[in-house]
């Protein structure tokens, strides 16, 4: 049973079997009361949490920071880098894991990120070049999307969302 | 002798015509534009009908060599003066249409039957720019608008899948270019919707304008030039150009600064100042692409963004709101400055007449006093030393009424100096820069100076042109068009170049390589910009002065530079060094 949980997880993860572990300890915890629908319940955790993560990706890129707050348990405490233009996904080295109990869970998601950011601080040939839709830092490069999310009332909700440095 | 205007062409008060004045003065080009050259008479008795992409289909009868009719679109047909020129298989075409303020102008390939069509009209700048911030109705109906539209003739049968089209192909270029009527110009095709142009005869070629501009290519021996001068009087120049031959056919339409109408189809012969180098990638021949709506072109118009002050409100902000030093994104690049002055102590004596004790106190504070004074005066300073015992430093004069700041370069292996004082408030603007070059020497222990030797102006940067890395996100491409003047390009994501300004400069020749220079933002942004170029090292140093809204800064200037060619312009000045 735990080789087919473990296998089944596997093939989600699109091979990220050794990430996978800690959700395979947490399945094998609740299994004694009812596996196969702990394991359906686990299944439906994984899926709202994945699409949060969605949800959060998509309305980064769209620049709808008010609705990408409204994804956060406390949206008025959610803070998003202006700089950020556009987040890619990565899915090849996700991690997802929702703690026993089901009320948690925790995301690592590999992105690539746009960045750009006003050149500062204003000079008039900065304003000359903004000017042209210029005057501005672009930068690209790899960091890992890193979420924290909680279950409230049965909904889930991001507690914490972190695009970290590789 | 040099035809030198009372004011340059970034001073003059242009009138605010109204679209009845534009109209009354546009029944003289009922007869067709007036030319210097002989017509053609290729189109006399023939009938052309133009297709063009997304644009009006125009049914033309060619009565003589100047009648012509007109249909638009299908509508009843006008009847327009017109005049023709031939430039090898093109012909040239322009008229207005009576009774309005519009018109057009045809570049007709007679070996492809494509064609390219400048439509033109005066009193389309409200609709344009109603949505800016800074919009006053009525300002600027003098502006000739255009639009570009890309066709065929329409010999029947299908219609052929060709175009001309916009192109980057000319970007660098530069030419020297007479007409026929004697106006001497020397136009650069520095950007990819941008132009510098130098009015030789008008205006004595002392300063380099920029405009917006177009590019159009025809086929490889044949490109299309325009550009309107926007922020100054309006004007409209237009032509086909073949580099190889150096030969042009245009036209001018437009109001001067005394108003009078300016309606002149023209040729010209040229001769080709070089090419300074493209920073797109290689394969990317593509032209700039012009923002959406009839008639829609990037235009900078610095004026109408700049926030001027009163002269008090200047001198509120200073008391308020003085910087000196601090980060400034025009020297993120900055090479680091020097100590070395610390503990030093100099005499500098300019030629005109002030002599001034310096004490170096440490590496970013000084003492000044006028020589015979007791008091010394205390200010932040920054030195850098581009070359050995080179050093350039400046400061502000605190308490000055004039905001002054002294800008200086001094070579202590010669004992020569140059001054550039700068200080805020011009007869225009109370909060725009203005400067002073002083020449003179440095007197110090261990040092005699030269009694007669001095720095000297040089031509030795004229017709460069360097781009200028300050920072990340922030650079620009400097072009020398003139002994007196300085122009600054903007590039864009792609590499090329874009939107473009200049200002009064002059140029110092410090040591082989090693040459001073400043920039003034008149009626721009107000300020005087300084650097200190060194070609050995592609790196400057300088600083800048400015007073805003938001105080007086004197800031460092820093960049890494390329050197991006240079024309061929000496002919053009010949009394310069």
């Amino acid at each position: 049973m735990t080789d087919q949980t473990a296998s089944t997880r596997r093939a989600f993860l699109k091979g990220g079997a050794i990430l996978a572990a800690p959700l395979t300890a947490a399945t094998a915890a609740h299994a004694a009361t009812d596996p196969a629908a702990e394991r359906l319940a686990l299944l439906e955790d994984e899926k709202a949490v994945r699409g949060l993560q969605a949800a959060l990706v998509q309305r980064l890129n769209a620049g709808a920071h008010d609705a990408a707050a409204e994804l956060f348990a406390e949206p008025q405490n959610a803070a998003f880098d202006p700089a950020v233009r556009r987040v890619t996904t990565e899915a090849d080295a996700e991690f997802l894991e929702v703690q026993p109990g089901r009320t948690q869970a925790s995301a690592r998601l590999a992105v690539s990120v746009a960045t750009e950011a006003p050149v500062e601080p204003w000079c008039p040939l900065v304003d000359m070049a903004r000017q042209q839709g210029e005057g501005v830092v672009r930068a690209a490069g790899r960091r890992v999307l890193e979420t924290d999310y909680v279950k409230r009332d049965g909904v889930w909700k991001i507690a914490r969302a972190e695009l970290r440095a590789v | 002798m040099p035809n030198y205007p009372a004011r340059p062409l970034h001073r003059i008060d242009y009138t605010a015509l109204s679209e009845a004045q534009i109209t009354r003065a546009l029944q003289a080009t009922a007869n067709g534009p007036a030319n210097t050259s002989p017509l053609s008479g290729a189109l006399s008795g023939q009938s052309m009908r133009i297709v063009t992409d997304e644009g009006p289909t125009l049914a033309y009868d060619f009565a003589s060599a100047n009648r012509l009719s007109l249909s638009e679109d299908g509508a009843g047909a006008a009847e327009a003066g017109y005049g023709a020129m031939e430039l090898g298989h093109l012909l040239f075409v322009t008229h207005m249409l009576p009774g309005t303020q519009r018109g057009f102008n045809l570049i007709i390939d007679r070996d492809t039957n494509l064609v390219t069509v400048f439509e033109v009209w005066f009193s389309g700048f409200d609709a344009l720019n109603s949505e800016q911030p800074w919009f006053e109705p009525g300002q600027y109906n003098r502006e000739v608008q255009r639009q570009v539209w890309f066709g065929y003739v329409d010999a029947g049968g299908a219609a052929p899948e060709a175009r001309h089209r916009r192109t980057n192909r000319v970007e660098g270029q530069g030419f020297y270019w007479k007409q026929d009527a004697g106006m001497e110009t020397l136009d650069f095709y520095s950007s990819t919707f941008y132009t510098n142009f130098v009015e030789l005869s008008r205006t004595g070629g002392e300063m380099g304008f920029c405009a917006p501009a177009d590019y159009v290519w025809i086929d490889d021996e044949t490109f299309v030039y325009s550009r309107t001068e926007c922020e100054f009087s309006g004007t409209f120049t237009l032509y086909v150009y073949k580099p190889a031959a150096s030969q042009q056919v245009g036209v001018r339409l437009g109001f001067d600064e005394t108003d009078t109408l300016e309606y002149r189809l023209f040729r010209g012969e040229g001769e080709w100042l070089g090419q300074i180098a493209r920073f797109e990638a290689f394969h990317d021949y593509d032209g700039a692409e012009m923002p959406e709506g009839k008639g829609a072109r990037r235009v900078y118009r610095p004026m109408n963004t700049f926030q001027t002050l009163t002269a008090a409100e200047v001198d509120r902000v200073a008391a308020e709101d003085t910087h000196v030093f601090e980060p400034s994104a025009m020297a993120g690049n900055q090479q680091p400055s020097t100590g070395a002055l610390a503990g030093k102590t100099m005499t500098m004596r300019w030629d005109n007449g002030r002599t001034v004790e310096y004490r170096f106190d440490g590496a970013e504070q000084l003492s000044w006093r006028p020589a015979g004074e007791r008091g010394w005066r205390t200010e932040k300073y920054k030195a850098w030393e581009p070359s050995p015992n080179v050093f350039m430093f400046g400061h502000l004069m605190s308490g000055a009424p004039d905001h002054d700041a002294q800008i200086m370069v001094v070579d202590l292996d010669e004992g020569l100096a140059t001054l550039l004082h700068g200080w805020v408030g011009s007869e225009y603007i109370a909060n725009e820069s203005q400067v002073k070059s002083v020449f003179g020497v440095v007197e110090m222990d261990g040092l005699t100076p030269p009694k007669y030797r001095r720095h000297r102006y040089t031509d030795e940067m004229l017709g460069r042109a360097i781009t200028w890395e300050y920072s990340p996100g922030l650079t620009s491409m400097h072009l020398y068009s003139t002994p007196y003047s300085l122009s600054w390009i903007i590039p864009g994501a792609n590499g090329s170049m874009g939107m473009q300004w200049s200002g009064p400069s002059e140029y110092v020749k410090i040591r082989d390589g090693l040459y001073l220079a400043y920039w003034l933002e008149e009626a721009c942004n107000g300020t005087l910009g300084t650097l200190l170029v060194n070609l050995k090292t592609m790196h400057d140093c300088g600083i800048g002065l400015h007073c805003g809204p938001n105080g007086l800064s004197l800031s460092p200037v820093g960049a890494i530079a390329r050197h991006a060619g240079r024309f061929d312009l000496a002919k053009y000045f010949p009394n310069e060094t």
